[in-house]
């Protein structure tokens, strides 16, 4: 058996010496041009390629260790008064200026950064948290326990969320936390969603299938294979839902049921900055750009890498 | 010799929305033994690759086994044999890939995209045996070497989409072999392979055989299905219409109005 007849003629046009197995050095094997890149390493090259979005990257990066590092090692701190210089301009000693009550701002802003940024990534994890499990099994399963579960959501889905948040503040008072409770209980059903259309339509692929024929578990094949291959999306939708968070606080806090005063974030200090309008402009600038600026940042991240793990939208 | 897989009057059929129901498969009986190679043959579209579906319990849901039994060593494991769904799909997800394996006739769609191809080898390895990362991962470059794959290791590390058609063939056939099962099933494992490694891939199953598990190949080529198998099942709408060793079934020189031998 083994020994394969190569020189079987297979019509008359090809005498049966006409081919023969090259030998051994002379064999010419496959040879692989392109260098090997993973799918994250492949994203990342796309990535850089977005400058718009690299820069943005960056200025999270410095804005995130600022968050971290100005509160500490400044010597002003968020909530330490000083009435003999309040309202003061923009100097040396207090880059952006002092508040009504001699608050140094750039330091208020900073903490702010920490308390909108914690927010915006902890609602965003725990959103993406539940959304893979809820919309994963939906999917995965399908039949009656994906139509009762889908229509939890839908339930969730069409009370307005403003109206969740707002209860949810009245009860549990306002502080990081409930801010945290209220953005998360109806921003997953989303994610919830998306993660269950592309489930549906990734445990259609054959390699799905050649999963459970070598035995593989359910729990495996969904986490381990089909939430893997709708990542990209994933990631996307969850980048996006950042912004959103740090907006929702934002609004929260200045309408004044989200974070507590002395405690800082951008919606507190505009909403501080309301009352000294208009003698002084700048103390509501501050926290309105670094809103600006931080939101603008978000998209474009988010956008970028929609380019970059999503192959078809490669320009 | 003792039957590996007992195939009783199956019945398969497909329940579609354009053409009603189709029969995929008509009262097929089939024996697969031991230390024996069995061809199946015959046109697409005549039921082959739905019957072993049915066999390894992965039929689409729109399919349904109507009536018959599948034995696999004398248990019954069609569905209709487990209390629920889900039973039958834990004790289905025991022995696939450990007692019984298939290796689908696409290599280029069998893979997982994101997974590295050495990982999806050693996953077979991992589902039913304790072994360790790195292990696995060896076992896996070594049962593609074995198939004759240059530099097997870097192969390891690639995805699937990095490497030809052939090679992905091949890291498929090395997941069927992996667990040495005592039931292989090969839907046209030849498809992308030249001459030289469908002998060498033969040779792996005669190997298997002669360990005494029982191997179905589905082919197209019936050269190589004269070399290859003991035993040939020539199939014709779902039927099977011949059923006898390779050389009865070649040498028969009609083949029930489906392959005449031209010489």
């Amino acid at each position: 058996m083994s020994e394969m007849n190569l020189n079987t003629p297979v019509n008359e046009e090809f005498p049966a010496d006409a081919f023969d197995i090259l030998p051994e050095d002379e064999k010419n094997n496959e040879f692989i041009a392109m260098k090997s890149r993973s799918f994250f390493q492949d994203a990342w090259f796309q990535f850089k390629k977005n400058k718009l979005a690299l820069v943005s990257l960056i200025f999270i990066i410095i804005v995130v260790l600022m968050a971290i590092f100005v509160p500490i090692f400044s010597k002003y701190s968020y909530d330490a008064q000083d009435l003999a210089n309040t309202n003061s301009g923009p100097s040396l000693a207090h880059f952006f200026g002092t508040d009504k009550f001699g608050r140094d701002i750039f330091v208020r802003v900073m903490y702010g950064a920490r308390i909108s940024l914690s927010v915006g990534f902890a609602a965003a994890a725990i959103n993406l948290f539940i959304g893979i499990i809820w919309g994963g099994m939906c999917g995965y399963i399908g039949g009656r326990f994906d139509l009762i579960l889908m229509r939890i959501v839908d339930i969730i889905y069409s009370v307005p969320t403003l109206l969740y948040v707002i209860l949810i503040m009245l009860i549990f008072g306002s502080n990081i936390g409930s801010v945290l409770l209220a953005i998360c209980i109806s921003s997953w059903v989303g994610l919830a969603r998306q993660v269950r259309a592309q489930v549906m339509s990734q445990k259609e692929q054959e390699y799905a299938l050649a999963a459970r024929v070598i035995g593989a578990s359910n729990f495996r094949i969904l986490f381990k294979h089909l939430v893997k291959n709708c990542i990209g999306p994933i990631i996307v939708n969850t980048t996006l839902m950042v912004p959103s968070a740090i907006f929702t606080e934002a609004f929260l806090s200045f309408v004044g049921i989200g974070i507590s005063i002395p405690q800082s974030s951008w919606g507190t200090m505009a909403n501080d900055a309301r009352s000294v309008m208009n003698s002084q402009p700048l103390q509501m600038l501050w926290p309105v750009l670094s809103i600006c600026l931080t939101m603008l940042a978000l998209n474009f991240i988010g956008d970028g890498l929609n380019q970059a793990l999503d192959p078809k939208k490669r320009g | 010799m003792a039957s590996v897989l007992e195939i009783k009057d199956l019945t398969v059929k497909y329940h579609t929305e354009e053409n009603g129901t189709v029969t995929a498969d008509r009262a097929v009986c089939l024996n697969a033994e031991a230390g024996r190679i069995t061809g199946i043959i015959g046109f697409s579209g005549s039921g082959k690759t739905s019957l072993m579906l049915a066999v390894m319990g992965l039929l689409p849901k729109e399919a349904e086994i109507e009536s018959g039994t599948v034995k696999f060593q004398g248990t019954d494991i069609t569905v209709s044999a487990f209390p629920d769904l889900l039973a039958h799909d834990t004790f289905m997800s025991g022995i696939r890939g450990k007692d019984m394996c298939m290796i689908f006739q696409n290599p280029m769609s069998y893979f997982d995209p994101t997974v590295k191809i050495g990982a999806q080898i050693a996953e077979v390895l991992r589902n039913h045996r304790k072994c360790g990362w790195f292990e696995s991962r060896r076992m896996a470059a070594e049962m593609l070497a074995a198939l004759n794959v240059p530099d097997a290791k870097k192969v390891c590390r690639r995805y699937p989409i990095e490497v030809n058609g052939g090679l992905l063939q091949k890291a498929a056939i090395a997941i069927g072999l992996a667990n040495k099962p005592k039931l292989l099933i090969a839907d046209e494992p030849f498809s992308a392979l030249d001459a030289e490694n469908t002998a060498l891939v033969c040779e792996r199953f005669e190997e298997l055989k002669d360990q005494g598990s029982a191997v179905i190949v589905i082919l197209h080529d019936l050269c190589t299905a004269e070399r290859l198998c003991d035993d040939i099942a020539v199939m014709n709408n779902g039927e099977i219409v011949e059923l006898g060793t390779a050389a009865e079934v070649m040498n028969n020189p009609i083949s029930v109005g489906i392959y005449k031998r031209t010489d």
